[in-house]
Formats: structure tokens, sequence, C-alpha cells
């Protein structure tokens, strides 16, 4: 039965980072995904250099680079192994490399870096876009983690649109976090809301600190815990939060995978008013946990957030903040609490491998 | 005043120019804009741009047009704009932003700062599919290339209404010091005023900050000025560029300029090369001498040149990139602005001799 399985490489260049967020932990669901599908002959590399199979594993069980780049290190110190030319070759992100073998695709995450220049370092910019083009043309298929994506990839690359291909992912709590949970002390937080994701301009908090001076929203009762490191360009909004806003938003910087597990589960929905997205993983993370979440009428929010939340417009105080009181409301949340769980059903393992092994059967 | 935009226009402006002000929402009227703190240039572009939306119909700002993508965020923005057809994107260089449905049009202001032009020469080498999808260019005629091929948006001239021309900025000589540039600026500036007139022949150089960097056209101004010095019948007028904050960095930028052309130019003040910190009214003009001739380049904003002004010139020569335009699209914006008399000048590195040393 394996002989007749196609063969795939993925580039696992992006599980090296010591701490996983975003792309590596898109990339941990990707190979996940592809494994449990049971439909694909996996074989691993980074920069074109062979990875064994076992140190890959042992990295995705520790959630940590650590492990490889131990392995990768190894792999160099003696005559490297070149990855096998002939199955396709699949970047979770971007492509490291210029070179490039007979079938290959990248993965496009989000194109902030072409339309939100202002948000970025210019180095970040030149790593991310000068190579994009050439990489869209010797790609043989180009995977948009969302539609939000495919669409600015394609107003931007409209001769990219017939390589473009949907790559949604998942939410993949541990098994037994559950239970750790139950287990735990309860979190002594009151009521409040989460905000989970890198501190930066493009998240918008400020808006949340405009709407906390309305008096409704002053007198709803309820607090913000925002979950996340500092990004980059946050340190004058930071250091200029009076002593009443911290008390009503609290930033608990870079928190484990449990203790956001624990976070989310005992708020009571999450907020996300994100300028821009290329997908919004936390959107999904709530609602697997049954939590709603109010987000912003933009880019990937409507398409990931679906039934299981609010939108509403990220530059309108007044629109947030009426959405703000309505999810606040406990009955409006026990409504919207099937329909998250339900909105998250739709994102699975099989609905991000599918796509993939398609691509790598030559369909 | 042309109308463009005939059922009204969505107009963008770059982020960094909304960080100071709280749009109220998305999607909200020109005038709620009027008090906010914008720079100048895109000011100006911003008014130009919508004074060719009839005042009738909807004159809007898109806060973040790259939040409408698709779906449900791109159905609510078409609600909100009602009929609008048209999205005008102010940009300058670092991207454009395109509203998916609309026809989209650029307007590339302040080019002639030499950061907006590199700016743009970084989007047009990274992305330039997206400049495909340019319905038209406000106030360029630019080529861009993707593939090999070259091609440009359609080009929509647009003058605005004419800067108020001061009457008397003061003239002053310039001074070039080639061992030592900064001291040749300090002359110039503490130089007093001067009160030029009645010259035979007067070149007035009216160029942009990216032109003064450019080292063709820095031979071909250095050549007119050593030539100038050589007969006394001409006068040489340079105005200042727009682009540094403050006079010095501007006399500094012609005084390098001067000194990238090579040859060799007198140290010292010049008896008859004058600079000037804005345009000179046309009467002005009309005193220094009788023959006028105005130099420009192809970067150097036109959009609110008043007509006495450009009238008072009997020729006018147009420094250009032949790469970076479409010749015969460049060619007619720069016949509508300036009249049938201009001459492109299209300057070809290495073309040029050398000055003698």
């Amino acid at each position: 039965m394996s002989a007749a399985r196609p063969k795939l490489t993925v580039d696992v260049g992006p599980l090296l980072d010591d701490v996983w967020t975003g792309i590596p932990v898109f990339t941990r669901r990707l190979i996940r995904a592809l494994q449990i599908s049971e439909a694909v002959d996996l074989d691993f590399g980074c920069d074109l250099v062979r990875l064994p199979a076992a140190a890959v594993e042992r990295t995705l069980r520790q959630n940590a680079g650590a492990y490889l780049h131990e392995a990768l290190a190894s792999a160099l110190r003696a005559t490297p192994e070149r990855v096998d030319p002939d199955p396709p070759l699949l970047y979770p992100s971007n492509k490291a490399m210029r070179t490039h073998l007979r079938r290959e695709a990248s993965t496009v995450h989000d194109l902030s870096t072409l339309t939100m220049p202002e948000n970025h370092d210019a180095g970040n910019v030149a790593a991310h876009l000068d190579f994009l083009e050439e990489e869209l043309e010797t790609d043989e298929a180009v995977f948009c983690i969302s539609q939000a994506t495919r669409a600015a990839l394609v107003t931007a690359f409209p001769s990219v649109t017939a390589k473009t291909r949907l790559l949604p992912q998942y939410v993949d709590w541990p098994a037994d976090f559950q239970a750790m949970e139950r287990n735990a002390p309860r979190l002594k937080l009151g009521r409040y809301a989460i905000v989970v994701g890198t501190v930066e301009p493009r998240k918008n908090l400020g808006l949340l600190l405009r709407a906390l001076a309305l008096p409704e929203v002053e007198k709803s009762g309820l607090d913000f815990v925002v979950v996340g490191k500092r990004g980059w360009l946050v340190d004058a909004f930071l250091d200029s939060l009076t002593p009443q806003q911290r008390q009503r938003v609290r930033f608990t910087g870079f928190v484990t995978e449990f203790v956001k597990y624990r976070l989310i589960a005992n708020a009571e929905f999450l907020l996300f008013p994100s300028l821009y997205e290329g997908f919004g993983i936390p959107s999904l993370e709530a609602m697997s946990l049954g939590k709603p979440v109010l987000a912003s009428r933009s880019s990937s929010f409507p398409e990931v957030v679906g039934e299981g939340g609010l939108l509403f417009d990220p530059f309108s105080v007044e629109d947030f903040a009426q959405n703000l009181l309505e999810i606040a409301d406990p009955r409006r949340q026990r409504e919207l609490a099937p329909m998250a769980h339900a909105q998250n059903a739709r994102f699975t393992p099989a609905r991000m491998a599918a796509p993939v092994l398609a691509w790598a059967a030559g369909r | 005043m042309t109308m463009l935009f005939e059922r009204g226009a969505l107009i963008s402006l770059p982020a960094r120019e909304l960080a100071l002000t709280t749009p109220p929402t998305s999607v909200f009227p020109l005038e709620a804009l009027e008090a906010a703190s914008l720079s100048p240039t895109p000011r100006d572009a911003l008014n130009l741009v919508a004074s060719c939306a009839p005042p009738d119909r909807p004159r809007l700002i898109v806060a973040r047009p790259e939040m409408f993508t698709h779906g449900a965020s791109l159905d609510w923005l078409n609600d909100a704009i009602g009929g609008v057809l048209d999205h005008v994107a102010l940009s300058d260089g670092e991207t454009v932003r395109l509203v998916p449905g609309l026809r989209n049009h650029v307007y590339f202001y302040g080019l002639g700062h030499s950061g907006h032009l590199d700016a743009l020469e970084r989007l047009e080498r990274r992305a330039p599919e997206l400049l495909t999808q340019l319905h038209s260019q406000v106030n360029t005629a630019l080529a861009f290339r993707w593939k090999g091929r070259r091609f440009a948006p359609l080009t929509q001239a647009i003058m605005g209404d004419p800067s108020a021309l001061d009457a008397a900025p003061e003239l002053r000589p310039l001074a070039v010091d080639r061992p030592s540039p900064e001291d040749g600026v300090a002359l110039a500036l503490a130089a007093p005023p001067a009160a030029p007139a009645g010259f035979e022949r007067l070149h007035y150089l009216r160029l942009s900050e990216s032109a003064l960097h450019d080292e063709t056209v820095a031979r071909r101004v250095t050549m007119l000025v050593a030539d100038a010095l050589g007969d006394p019948r001409r006068i040489v007028v340079w105005v200042l560029p727009v682009g540094a904050d403050h006079e010095a960095g501007r006399v500094g930028a012609l005084v390098q300029c001067l000194i990238a052309g090579g040859g060799r130019l007198p140290r010292g003040l010049m008896p008859n090369v004058f600079f000037a910190s804005a345009d000179l009214a046309a009467e002005r003009l009309a005193g220094l001498a009788a023959r006028r001739s105005l130099i420009t380049d192809d970067l150097a904003d036109f959009s609110r040149a008043a007509p006495e002004f450009l009238e008072a010139f009997a020729a006018v020569r147009v420094y250009a990139r032949p790469g970076r335009h479409m010749p015969a699209q460049f060619h007619e914006l720069m016949h509508m602005v300036y009249g049938p008399q201009t001459e492109i000048d299209w300057l070809r590195p290495g073309a040029e001799p050398a000055m003698r040393p």
C-alpha cells in the first residue's frame, strides 16, 4: 500500500525557532495533519539538507527548535545529504533559498509587508518581498492560509491565481490540557475578555483603550487580559497607559501554551481588534473552547470567525462598544458558544492536509 | 476643473499620514480630515484629487483599504461607499493599496523627494504586477516593467489651485567652495539679498531634490552655471528644492549638485547666479531678463504652478530619465502642463561630456 503513496518533502526550517508561535506552530500542525492522513510518505529537509525523520519527530514532541538545531548541525558536520530532488518540496512559509527543485510549493501567510510596510522594519520587508515574485514564479503551487491572504496575493500578483490553493489550519491543543485545567486551582481574575497575539501597532489595542473611556463600557465591569510577547513599535504605547487603564487591561507577556489555554478557557470571550490578519488562529483557539469572538470586520476574520462571534468596524469606537456590550451579555455568550464550536469544527487536520495531498499526487 | 470621478471618489493615504489622526470609522467623509495633522504634500494631493469629484457626490476616505480583501468585509465596504467606482491611492512610493472591484488610480505625490523615488523603485522591483492593476496615474506618465515588457497606466493630468506666489522672495548669490562645501553654504546664506534686474537672458532652475542627486543633471546644471558665469548678460535663478527641512540643507543640496557636476567654478559668491526660497511672480521674472527659459525635471511638482508663472517663460526644458516614463504619454503630459514650446531633454547616463577640471 505504502508504495502507492505519493512522496513529499517538507522544509522544516520554521521549526528551528526556539519559541514556537505563528509559523512554527502552523508547520507543526501541517506535518501532523499529513501524518494523520496516512496518505503520503513524508521526508524532511531544511534549506535542501535532508534531516532525519526521528529528529523532526522529537522536535515536534518537544515543541521547540533546540533538537532540530542539533540535528541540522550534525548533518552539516558530516557530508550533508541533499533532499531527494524527485518528490515535491513544500515550504510551510516563504522559500528560504532561491534555488529550486522541479516541483516546489511555498506558503503565503499574509501580505502585510506589502500592504502595511510601516508596521515592519525594513529588513523584514526586504526578507519577505525581495524574492517573493521569483518564488511565486518558480512555485508549482502557492498555498495561502486563508481566502483573505489568497485575495490579497492575487490582487497584487494576478498571474499567480491559478496556482493558489487554500491551506487553512486547525487547533491542536494537547490532549491532556483539558484534564490539567480541570485539576488546576481556579483562576481569580474576575470577569475578563482575552486578547491573544504579539502586542504590536496593527493589533489596534488603542481602540480598546478609547472604548474604556465610554461610560457604558467603563461600567460593564469587564477586564481585559492581553497575552503575547511585546512586538515592534509598542514601547511608547505601553508606556502611555494610565494606572486606571492598567487596572482594566493586564499584559501577561509571553506565556506557555497551557497558560494560554487556561486564560482562554476562563475568559468570557476573545477580543481580536486587529486591523489585519492573515488567518488569526487565536480566534479558532477560542472557538475550540466554546468562546465566542469579537473581531474586526477585516481581512480573514469574517471567514474564520463565521457565526461564532461578532464583527465590528475596527476604527469605530461606537460600533466596537456596541458589539462589546452585546457579547459581554452572558445570555448572548451562551447563544454564540455552540456556533463557535461548530465554526471551529470546520477547521480540521483532514481539511488542512487535503490540498497538500492533492498537490503531492499531481492533482 | 475636469471631473474625473463622476460617481464620487474613495481616497486612501499612506497609513503613516493617518498615524496622528483617529479616524472615526473605516470609511468617512473627506471633511473629517479638515483639522487632521497631515504633511503638506499629501494634504495638497488629497485636495487635488478630491477636487476632481463632483461636490454633490461622495468624497470619502478609506483608512485601511487592505482590510477589504474579499467576502463580507468587501461587501461592507461596497455598501458604505454607495455607488462610488473609483479608488485613488495617494502614495509616497512605499506601497499602493488596491481595492478589489473598484477602478484603482494612484497619485505618486512628492516623487521629487529622493526617498519617495527610492521607495517606488523598490516597490516596482518587488511587486511590479501590482502596478499593472492600476487604471490610471495622476500627474505622472511613469512606465513600469513586468516580464520584460513596459506598461503605463493612463495619465490623468490634474492641476490644482495655484500656489500663491510670493511677490518678493529674496534672491541671494550662490557660492561654491569645493574643499569646504559647508563654508560655501554659510557664505551664501550670509550674503545680503540682491535685486538683480535688466539681464538679457534668464535661466530659471526649478529642479526636484531627486534630480539634484542625478549625475547627468548635475553636469548639465554645472555647465549652464559655468557658461552663465562667463557671460555677464545672463542670470541664473535657482529655486531651492522642496525636501530638506531647513534652508541650509536646501542650499547645501544646490552646492552639492554643482560639486558633483565637476568642472571648476570660482570660489566664493557668484555674481549672476542666485538662489530663491520660492517661485518668483511673473512680474518679477519679467524684470530680471527679456528672454526667459525654465529648466525643470520630470519629477518636479507642477500641480500648483500658476498659469501666469508658466506663461512667463518662452522656452521650457524638462530633464527626464528615458527609462522612467512612457515617452509619448510623458511628452503629452509635459506639453499639456508647460505648453507646446516644451522640450524634453532625455538624459542618458554617460552621454554627457565631462567638464574640464
